[in-house]
């Protein structure tokens, strides 16, 4: 049934996917993460079926007028995200820049300004900061630390890469007048943080994937709930909260 | 309605919600699998006067009637089971007995009677009312209210839930963090209705595994109760109030009434 799709060996939070797809943009738009592995060395398979492309065209909102290749990725994501607990691993919901070789994730509900407040600290800080995504990152606990990649889900500015750096934080955003920061509690955290993350329709995975969120807060990541303005005094708060200090020109 | 000359009612100026009812007919009636409110009572009983009103009230406020059955039908009568038809009574409700095993009916005693079962029983007074001949004063008044709004409620369809099999939707599983919160979270198609998840504390785990098999929010009340000590009535509103967050996310199966 693979017959006419064509194969790519794709690395994503590190997990090797063999991936069918019909479309050659789909193939463009993973060649920054294209792996050097055969089909019997992957971890996992994921064929974008047409039927599969089909169905997501049903669901889609503005009556399916997307390109085969967005839905194809569209497609892709959902299955990644399915099975990425299985290898320790979650697709998140967020905006992530990478400091000094240090991961930090902005989460939050949609408009919270995730993607605004990411953008601060490339100005604020220039050139020592970097996108890593800037919509639907991945997450990976790999020797008792959480790892924070790139993936092909870029958002609609299309920014980020196919980096990965070990994660420092974890930051919720809320938008407001004046800006405060503060650690997070558990129940807020267990209130707001699997809404940020795609948890598994099969039970077994959902586990996992939750019991992985319950690890990320075991292993040093800080959490902390940010309440900020549109200004650079609040990304230079939320370096300050993160890395303890600004960075030293 | 019935003239009744129960010096409780004295100076009561609301309308009346009583009728009377021989035992033979409170007999027919839960044959008939008939739903309605039997108080047993008679006039010379210091403490049906004390609560009369209050059942008149509870009555209005439900807009029910009330059958009074009068427990002394003869003169020189010294209990209530010899009442003439008593038997026709202890045939068809669990009564209490004394020492003996022999059945009795301490009053006032309301029944209140759905599908011809007993589903609330309230006996007596309230408990720290001391003196029968002084007015219950507003607090006992408004608790001895609720008891018999806690039946009344029961005879309405809002009840009918509370017997009504259900089970957790097995799509849903409990995940307990190190940090000791615990949660209820959606898996597969579920997740399309409800993709958050649900806080539980010790309770809310209790009544999640009660939930693994069939039960109703009546028999987890009633096994609540029996944990923790306390009166089911006490839990019912806490028990509701959580199924109901269950029930907005989904995560209740609602089995056809029995």
């Amino acid at each position: 049934m693979n017959g006419d799709m064509k194969y790519e060996p794709i690395l994503l939070a590190g997990v090797r996917f063999a991936v069918y797809a019909n479309s050659k943009k789909t193939a463009e738009r993973l060649a920054e993460f294209r792996g050097d592995f055969g089909p019997n060395d992957a971890q996992a398979a994921i064929t974008l079926t047409g039927k599969k492309v089909q169905r997501e065209r049903e669901l889609a909102e503005n009556g399916g007028f997307y390109a085969e290749h967005t839905l194809e990725l569209i497609v892709l994501h959902r299955e990644v995200a399915e099975l990425l607990p299985r290898f320790n691993a979650l697709a998140a919901h967020a905006s992530v820049i990478e400091m000094d070789g240090k991961g930090v994730i902005f989460l939050g509900e949609s408009g919270a300004g995730k993607s605004t407040h990411s953008r601060l600290w490339r100005e604020r800080f220039g050139e020592r900061v970097s996108m890593i995504n800037d919509d639907k990152p991945l997450l990976r606990l790999e020797n008792g630390r959480f790892w924070v990649c790139g993936s092909p889900w870029k958002g609609k500015h299309g920014l980020g890469n196919s980096s990965i750096a070990p994660l420092c934080a974890a930051v919720f955003i809320n938008k407001a007048k004046t800006d405060s920061v503060r650690a997070m509690s558990a129940y807020e955290y267990w209130r707001l943080m699997p809404a940020q993350v795609l948890i598994p329709n099969d039970a077994g995975r959902a586990l996992n994937a939750l019991s992985l969120l319950d690890k990320l807060k075991t292993t040093g990541v800080k959490v902390l709930s940010l309440n900020c303005t549109a200004e650079h005094s609040a990304a230079e708060l939320a370096c300050r909260a993160v890395f303890g200090e600004l960075p030293k020109d | 309605m019935e003239t009744m000359n129960y010096s409780g009612l004295e100076g009561y100026e609301r309308p009346l919600r009583f009728t009377d009812i021989t035992p033979s007919e409170v007999a027919r009636r839960i044959d008939a699998g008939d739903t309605f409110v039997l108080f047993a009572s008679h006039e010379a009983c210091p403490w049906c006067n004390a609560v009369i009103s209050v059942l008149n009230d509870a009555a209005i406020e439900y807009d029910e009637i009330v059958f009074h059955m009068n427990t002394r039908t003869h003169p020189g009568q010294r209990r209530n089971s010899e009442m003439i038809g008593f038997e026709l009574i202890a045939d068809r409700i669990d009564l209490e007995t004394d020492g003996n095993g022999v059945k009795r009916l301490p009053v006032p005693n309301v029944f209140f009677i759905r599908g011809g079962k007993v589903v609330h029983n309230v006996v007596g007074a309230p408990d720290g009312a001391e003196d029968p001949r002084e007015p219950l004063g507003e607090d006992l008044a408004n608790r001895q209210k609720m008891l018999y709004g806690i039946g009344f409620g029961r005879l309405t369809r809002e009840d009918l839930k509370s017997e009504q099999g259900i089970r957790l939707n097995d799509e849903f599983i409990v995940f307990s963090a190190n940090d000791g919160e615990t949660m209820l979270v959606a898996t597969g198609g579920s997740r399309k209705a409800f993709s958050g998840l649900i806080s539980i504390n010790k309770t809310g785990e209790r009544i999640v595994e009660l939930l693994k098999n069939e039960t109703s929010e009546q028999r987890i009340a009633e096994a609540l109760a029996d944990e923790y000590e306390v009166d089911t009535e006490t839990v019912l509103a806490d028990v509701r109030a959580f199924l109901d967050t269950l029930r907005a996310a989904n995560a209740l199966e609602e089995a056809a009434k029995q």
